[in-house]
């Protein structure tokens, strides 16, 4: 006579959650009462209960747990200065250009027009995003709440930093280059002004958040070990990157909406 | 609906953590990941209804899980972490686009992640039957999704 399979631990824990139908309960029971260590997988099941409710009590897990929520609703903070940075940049909102016409993520086919002068800013390194929508143009800061299909364009001053990689990660966890175009062009950043990357981008449909993150450092960086890196983040919005010491990493976490529901994708 | 965390930890906090242990075999990231869980679900606290969310809470802990296992490219211990890499980190087109919207698909009870799909089936034991019951899809539908996943790991790795 065939064996019946073993009871699968999930319907095991239902069954001691009392959250089974009666039906499929008697079922889970006689293939338990069948199994040689039916009964034992039950009781150490309370116990496995017990011993973990001691190790990790409940008030102080769930006050973890509360903190971490709050942490995961609240804007993340940016390193970069705010206030200096809507000053500083007042100018290039004004005289960054777009192009008109739909826009990919990437790789998009939509440069932004050559020769756009840029405002020079001085400061750390910084990854500065504008947003298209309509007709206007406008800076997005951090905590700024932006929806599947808005174009942006992305721009990064240097700040005295000589390589780079920008990249952002969405709430799926999906990792995007953005600077350089390609994995394996140089890194080496422009001097000087405020430099807008070569292509716009378009968010897609990706909940919750887009972090954009610029890795900088002195000398000539690996682009796919940053890209690694990234990975390595997921999709949680709070997690840090862990970099070697002669890099420095500067972000800007942008809340994804859904329009349709008024919240978080 | 109100959700207390404590309650909610106190009561089916054990069954997801033995769940994460299960699925990472190492403590501090099932710990990380059970955390994770209880956040995903609290996050949209308002869209729990009544019923009885065990199933629901073990569903996001496997999709919790299983990105974890793929981000961290975590070496398989044994074979049912082999199965279980891969199936993290099949990353079919269907299963890359429902994982999209994994939450929100979870709790509307609507198409659920083929990769979790897979886990219950090929890693848990549960029968297609069970399988189909727990995610809210026919069996063939689910065997549907466990032939389309078994293309894609055959293509991708060339696995039997």
């Amino acid at each position: 006579m065939k064996t019946p399979p073993r009871v699968p631990d999930l319907l095991l824990e239902k069954l001691a959650l009392g959250e089974l139908d009666p039906a499929q309960a008697d079922q889970v029971r006689r293939r338990l009462a069948a199994e040689p260590d039916g009964e034992q997988r039950l009781a150490a099941l309370t116990e496995s209960n017990r011993e973990i409710l001691a190790a990790y009590p409940a008030r102080k897990t769930a006050a973890s747990i509360d903190a971490r929520l709050a942490r995961a609703q609240r804007p993340r903070r940016s390193l970069i200065n705010l206030p200096a940075l809507a000053t500083a940049t007042a100018a290039l909102l004004v005289v960054i250009v777009w192009l008109a016409g739909p826009f990919r993520t990437t790789p998009p086919d939509t440069p932004v027009e050559p020769g756009i002068p840029t405002e020079r800013i001085k400061g750390d390194p910084q990854v500065i995003v504008h947003l298209k929508k309509g007709g206007s143009i406008r800076q997005i800061f951090a905590g700024d709440a932006l929806t599947a299909g808005d174009t942006l364009q992305l721009s990064y001053l240097a700040g005295g930093a000589k390589y780079g990689v920008i990249f952002s990660v969405d709430g799926r966890g999906t990792v995007t280059l953005h600077f350089p175009a390609h994995p394996d062009d140089p890194t080496e950043l422009a001097e000087g002004a405020a430099h807008p990357l070569p292509f716009s981008y378009e968010l897609d449909d990706a909940p919750d958040f887009e972090r954009f993150i610029f890795i900088t450092a002195d000398e000539p960086l690996d682009v796919r070990q940053v890209l690694a890196w990234g990975e390595e983040l997921g999709a949680d919005r709070t997690k840090e990157l862990a970099l070697p010491e002669n890099m420095q990493s500067f972000e800007l976490t942008i809340d994804k909406i859904d329009e349709a529901k008024g919240n978080n994708q | 609906m109100a959700v207390d965390t404590e309650q909610l930890y106190q009561q089916y906090g054990p069954m997801v953590l033995r769940r994460c242990r299960t699925l990472l075999r190492d403590e501090d990231l099932a710990l990380d990941a059970m955390q994770d869980t209880f956040v995903q679900v609290l996050r949209r606290r308002e869209l729990l209804d009544d019923a009885a969310p065990s199933g629901l809470l073990y569903r996001i802990a496997t999709n919790v899980c299983l990105n974890k296992i793929r981000s961290r490219k975590r070496h398989p211990e044994n074979p049912g972490d082999d199965l279980l890499a891969r199936i993290a980190d099949s990353d079919e087109p269907e299963a890359q686009a429902l994982v999209r919207n994994a939450l929100d698909r979870l709790f509307a009870r609507e198409r659920e992640s083929t990769r979790v799909i897979a886990v219950l089936h090929l890693l848990d034991g549960l029968t297609l039957e069970e399988t189909a019951r727990e995610v809210g899809l026919s069996v063939s539908g689910v065997r549907k999704r466990l032939r389309s996943l078994r293309s894609r790991l055959i293509e991708l790795e060339g696995v039997a």
